[in-house]
């Protein structure tokens, strides 16, 4: 169960219009990074011919069985679907990808369009839903070389426009608009969805993106679970010493120590090597206020930073240190490069574990 | 591979203090260049002699309070381009040395330097000096006049158009002095024009926010239109206020300084409103011709109101939303129950 997060709303629809760096990766071919010679088949699992052979509730028994993990959340995707059983839901593709040099959701989708729309025609017999589902894929990205489709294999594709939190603004998997409800499903997960019905094959494998200023060939890999990352990075390649590598996305991501303790996991979306001069001179806060203009949720990061380091525990409490989303926009934006969005994230996390 | 391990976000804007200060001090040299136009060397070398003080004291202030000096800070080159550029020309080297040391020695270094001050280091100096020496900075030389470089200045010096304002006389200008502005005042605020060009500048950068300077200036001219001082009627009563005081020079540069001014946006307006209706009440009773910097300081005594105010607003509004938003969403598929039926 994530925390608490919330959809878009009106004044604080706020963010950073960033660059999004998201080729060459992109236009790369997709490849194939497995230390099994053969896809791992579901025992017991039946293989299915065509949609109309399968029934709804098989659907559901053959991604439980299948082991599969919506990369979007981390939760199963058989809970997710169970829960929408004929509740007329509508479902919608997450292939947003908003976070600089990540296009791993957006990279399998282009490149396994059928895949991916039977995947969602299952989920949406699954589920027995409203309308036969939308692919949600960021608009503002200039630098692509692809073009974006207007619909894929049938599926109208849907732009989705603001700056950068998008993605983790809309937050909750499940999201009621206009009095018509929206399921999110992963792009990744509906390929595997198609997998498990069509081929038996369990998940044994992720989309990810390596990417960074020290690869020398960014690309999209579908890369088998429990690989180290320095693997992911020697198949690509590095031009340099990378100073730091990062697992997840260049906002969110976690940096790592240690290239061969960190394995890849279903919810990895990417690897990430940069090479970045070292940050030495401290500068004060000059209350510029950039902070709070970009905080997507309408927060005061700047007097929440303040009041968590004198340690005002009733002070950050009113300040709704709860409401952030952990989006890093106020680091990324705060000129004298104070680690405020860290703050708040470790002190959340410090309060969660002593209620 | 074996590596440190820096914290989120991994990518960074460009933006940083340095650039922040750099603009404003590439912004202040473009007024620097008018001011030698009209005066000659007289005004660079205030300017310098300014900046060197500034940063001097603010060196020696940071090794008292026992910090490590930053040599990239460029704050106090900035205060100190500030300063000369609202005294006039003739003013001797004394005056903008002590008005420097006091804003930084007194108005920032006590407060806890950079970020801290609660008082704006130059409004604070050109307060000082204008208590202090309020004859040598309110008699101006007349615009390319030429005068000596060092020394005391022996050209016969004038009261400008904005002490006929004070007393409640029209100044009779034509409109290509007045907007060249060819007028005898402190040497770098009578161009308003360039002054204007910079404050775009500025905003365009994000270094400022184009709200304040407008607000502010707007109720400026808007009080003056409605109450104006002495003869002068509607719109040149606007036009006196804005080209003859130097209210367009304070509005840009020195109302908008980020750290004596309040964060959010909505308190940034209201701050800007308040600063200008103080202004123009100071202007019109106050004790000297040019009130702008008592103004500000007055002002920034009441920044953490408007802080807390805005805050109180914001976060009332904010939790009035996620309560309408919270309702519609969740992310609970239901127990983690294996064992329930797959058909629900």
């Amino acid at each position: 169960m994530k925390h608490l997060k919330l959809p878009p709303v009106g004044v604080f629809h706020r963010g950073i219009p960033m660059e999004q760096h998201k080729e060459p990766a992109l236009s790369q071919p997709l490849d194939l990074l497995t230390n099994t010679p053969e896809p791992l088949r579901v025992e017991g699992q039946p293989v299915y011919q065509d949609l109309d052979q399968v029934e709804p509730f098989e659907i559901i028994r053959a991604a439980k069985a299948a082991h599969i993990i919506d990369e979007r959340d981390g939760l199963p995707l058989y809970k997710k679907l169970r829960a929408c059983v004929a509740k007329g839901v509508s479902i919608r593709v997450d292939a947003v990808d908003d976070e600089p040099y990540l296009s791993s959701q957006l990279g399998p989708l282009l490149h396994f369009r059928e895949e991916c729309a039977s995947g969602l025609r299952l989920a949406c017999k699954a589920i027995s839903a409203a309308d036969s589902g939308v692919i949600e894929i960021y608009r503002n990205m200039a630098d692509l070389e692809v073009k974006i489709p207007r619909s894929i294999e049938g599926v109208r594709v849907r732009r989705i426009g603001g700056f950068y939190p998008t993605e983790i603004r809309s937050g909750y998997s499940l999201v009621e608009e206009e009095g018509k409800r929206y399921l999110y499903l992963g792009s990744c997960a509906l390929i595997h969805l198609h997998r498990a019905v069509f081929q038996g094959i369990a998940q044994t494998t992720a989309f990810l993106t390596v990417g960074g200023n020290c690869v020398a060939r960014p690309c999209n890999l579908e890369v088998s679970l429990g690989l180290p990352v320095t693997d992911v990075l020697d198949r690509c390649g590095l031009t340099d010493t990378p100073t730091r590598v990062v697992v997840g996305g260049s906002m969110t991501g976690q940096s790592i120590s240690d290239t061969d303790q960190a394995l890849v996991s279903v919810t990895t979306r990417g690897v990430l090597a940069f090479r970045d001069k070292e940050q030495t001179d401290r500068s004060p806060c000059i209350r510029c206020g950039r902070c709070v203009q970009v905080c997507p949720m309408g927060l005061n990061p700047m007097m929440l930073y303040r009041a968590i380091q004198r340690g005002l525990e009733q002070e950050a409490e009113a300040l709704d240190y709860k409401h952030c989303i952990e989006c890093m926009c106020c680091s990324f934006e705060c000129p004298a490069r104070l680690e405020i969005a860290q703050t708040i994230k470790e002190y959340r996390q410090g309060r969660r574990e002593t209620p | 591979m074996k590596l440190s391990s820096p914290v989120a976000p991994h990518i960074r804007g460009i933006r940083n203090n340095r650039s922040v200060m750099l603009d404003m001090i590439v912004t202040l040299a473009a007024v620097y260049f008018m001011a030698w136009y009209y005066y000659g060397q007289r005004a660079l070398l205030l300017g310098a002699v300014s900046v060197v003080t500034c940063v001097a004291a603010d060196l020696v202030c940071t090794l008292l309070r026992g910090h490590r000096p930053q040599l990239t800070d460029l704050s106090p080159v900035v205060t100190g381009m500030l300063l000369p550029l609202m005294m006039p020309a003739s003013i001797p080297y004394r005056v903008p040395v002590i008005a420097g040391l006091f804003a930084i020695c007194i108005a920032k270094q006590t407060f806890g330097g950079l970020g801290s001050n609660i008082f704006n280091p130059a409004a604070a100096g050109v307060a000082f000096a204008i208590v202090c020496w309020s004859s040598a900075m309110f008699a101006y030389p007349t615009p390319f006049t030429p005068l000596e470089t060092v020394g005391a200045v022996t050209a016969p010096l004038t009261s400008g158009p904005a002490y006929t304002l004070y007393i409640g006389g029209v100044p009779r200008l034509d409109v290509s002095t007045l907007l060249q502005g060819v007028i005898s005042g402190p040497m770098g605020t009578t161009n308003v024009l360039v002054i204007a060009a910079c404050g775009l500048y500025l905003a365009a950068r994000r270094t400022i926010h184009l709200l304040q300077p407008l607000l502010m200036l707007g109720t400026v001219a808007l009080c003056s239109w409605l109450f104006p001082r002495g003869m002068s009627e509607g719109l040149t009563a606007v036009v006196n206020e804005l080209f003859f005081t130097p209210v367009v020079f304070f509005g840009v540069f020195l109302f908008t300084d980020p750290v004596t001014t309040p964060m959010r946006s909505v308190a940034k307006g209201l701050y800007a409103i308040f600063s200008g209706i103080l202004c123009v009440l100071l202007t019109r009773y106050g004790g000297y011709e040019m009130m702008f910097p008592f103004a500000l300081l007055l002002m920034n005594a009441f920044v953490p109101l408007f802080d807390l105010a805005a805050e109180a607003y914001c976060t009332r509004e904010r939790r009035r939303t996620y309560e309408k938003a919270g309702t519609r969403s969740s992310d609970d598929f239901g127990p983690d129950d294996d064992d329930a039926p797959a058909q629900a």
